[in-house]
């Protein structure tokens, strides 16, 4: 496991967290609207490092939490101003990202310096490959859109592997239409078999769903990261696609953590039981402290069972 | 007594669970409220979009709500179909197979009242069976009876083909006729809907007695 627990101060609408959180292999965040999900996972997004460039967006990981939110590193602090402080807890030594609006800065167990350095020593990565390390996909269709020019640039990876067969197939198993391969044309599209002609569809006119999956499963197979946090996991997919896809990424060896506000992903998850699963929800006071509750897959199979909706218990207790 | 989903200012409350499928317990559970008029007794339900039908396993999660929500006082619905021969000795049996000390048991005509402990936390556990025998649509059917004047044929209810007839030719009749479960509860009496829906009724009495 990539990163075990997170301590937020004064970031984005997130004031303090009342406890650290604690992270499985398989993380699924859950809570209301505003409660700090996608606060906690644009913390997360900051690693390994705030200077690393983000693999999909071509921009350092500072600047494109700064261009998610369209304004300067002021947004990214608690009531625009002061400082951010973010503590990860990674094996067994403290990572620190401090913000402030003239910039970040980084400290290990400690000592003033570059986390991703210690990062790249303790999990013998070479620096230059730490760009592909934590893949973050917030809710966002540009950002949807520019993987096209990062796959474009696994093109090889990909065919070698042959990931362009095994993702179309995948799809398949999602929608009512045959595919047959990933094809590298300019824009990559796929090659749709009818039973007497064959066509080549654009990605992006998939529709948002299927163009998302096929995206970012052709990224992560590739590039094997050791984290991928995804941000409302389930936006645009149909069940089907969000129990293959789970049944997919339960398979992988990286650290998972999305956040979803499905009942369905909930469900899927139950029968899928990955390993080494915790579900965090998120409460956000009035005075924007964060708590959270865990619940184990075992705890929320039981409130499955007796037909208590987990989401709806732990908001209206406020817990 | 009303029947709430959320629990914006209100401190004491009674969780529903169930062990049912499709059914329409919450829309008569909170019309039977509205006949126990004590506005400060809360019914907390918060059912799954969709439900399942899960019998008595769906008293596994008994344990989580005390040590997790801080809930103590639970009801627990499931109909008579989930029961084989006795409510009381399998609803006991479930209860201690997930290391649940029971302290006492109040058998209130159909209606259980357990109480029990799960680890340091004391539970008080209301158990309605749902149906004279099988489910809660022989109560139906006799509403449907009591204000339509419409028999609905039972014979099959044991058969879980037939059970799917009774629900559908319910709806039928109530659609035939214009009428909601809505409505009828409404403009029934309480001593007669205590007599129809007497398992549920007895524990919200009973709620309503308790200070």
């Amino acid at each position: 496991m990539f990163v075990r627990n997170l301590n937020i101060t004064e970031f984005r609408g997130i004031k303090a967290c009342n406890k650290p959180l604690k992270f499985s292999n398989f993380t699924i965040l859950i809570g209301k609207n505003n409660a700090g999900k996608s606060s906690v996972l644009e913390a997360l997004s900051l690693l390994p490092d705030t200077e690393i460039i983000d693999y999909i967006t071509n921009r350092s990981k500072i600047e494109n939490l700064r261009s998610l939110h369209q304004g300067s590193l002021k947004d990214l602090l608690y009531l625009y101003a002061g400082s951010s402080n973010l503590q990860f807890g990674i094996e067994s030594s403290t990572a620190i990202i401090k913000i402030t609006e003239n910039g970040p800065a980084t400290s290990w167990d400690k000592k003033h310096g570059s986390i991703g350095t210690e990062i790249s020593r303790i999990f013998s990565i070479p620096y230059n490959k730490l760009s592909e390390m934590v893949l973050y996909v917030p809710f966002n269709t540009t950002i949807i859109r520019e993987i096209e020019y990062r796959m474009r640039s696994l093109k090889e990876l990909l065919m070698k592997k042959g990931y362009h067969i095994k993702l179309a197939n995948f799809l398949n198993e999602c929608v009512n239409d045959v595919y047959s391969e990933l094809v590298f044309l300019e824009p990559i599209s796929l090659r749709k078999i009818y039973p007497d002609n064959k066509v080549y569809l654009q990605l992006k006119d998939l529709g948002t769903g299927a163009e998302k999956l096929i995206k970012i499963m052709a990224l992560f197979e590739v590039l094997n990261p050791k984290l991928i946090i995804i941000d409302d996991f389930e936006a645009g997919f149909h069940p089907t696609m969000i129990k293959l896809f789970l049944r997919w990424l339960k398979e992988k060896k990286w650290q998972t953590i999305i956040s979803t506000h499905s009942i369905d992903v909930l469900y899927y998850l139950v029968d899928i039981k990955p390993a080494d699963t915790s579900i965090l929800q998120l409460n956000k006071s009035n005075e924007d402290i964060l708590s959270h509750e865990v619940l184990t897959l075992d705890e929320l199979e039981d409130l499955l069972e007796a037909n208590t909706d987990p989401r709806l218990l732990l908001d209206a207790l406020r817990l | 007594m009303r029947l709430v989903d959320t629990l914006r200012g209100i401190e004491s409350y009674y969780l529903v669970i169930s062990g049912n499928g499709t059914f329409p317990e919450k829309l008569i559970l909170k019309n039977l409220c509205k006949k126990f008029n004590g506005h400060e007794k809360a019914l907390f339900y918060i059912s799954t979009p969709i439900k399942k039908q899960t019998g008595l396993n769906a008293l596994n999660a008994i344990p989580l709500y005390p040590k997790k929500f801080q809930i103590n006082s639970i009801i627990f619905i499931v109909d008579g179909e989930h029961i084989d021969e006795n409510a009381r000795i399998e609803i006991i049996e479930h209860l201690e197979s997930k290391g649940i000390e029971i302290k006492e048991i109040i058998t209130l005509q159909g209606a259980l009242i357990i109480k029990c402990k799960s680890g340091p936390y004391d539970i008080i556990l209301y158990c309605i069976i749902l149906g004279p025998e099988v489910f809660i649509e022989e109560e139906l059917a006799e509403l449907i009876d009591h204000h339509l004047n419409i028999k609905i044929d039972l014979s099959q209810k044991t058969e879980s083909v037939g059970r799917k007839f009774i629900k559908n030719r319910i709806k039928q009749v109530l659609k035939e006729r214009g009428k909601t479960i809505e409505e009828l509860i409404i403009n029934t009496g309480k001593i007669k809907l205590e007599q129809i829906f007497h398992n549920i009724c007895t524990v919200l009495k009973k709620i309503e007695e308790e200070q």
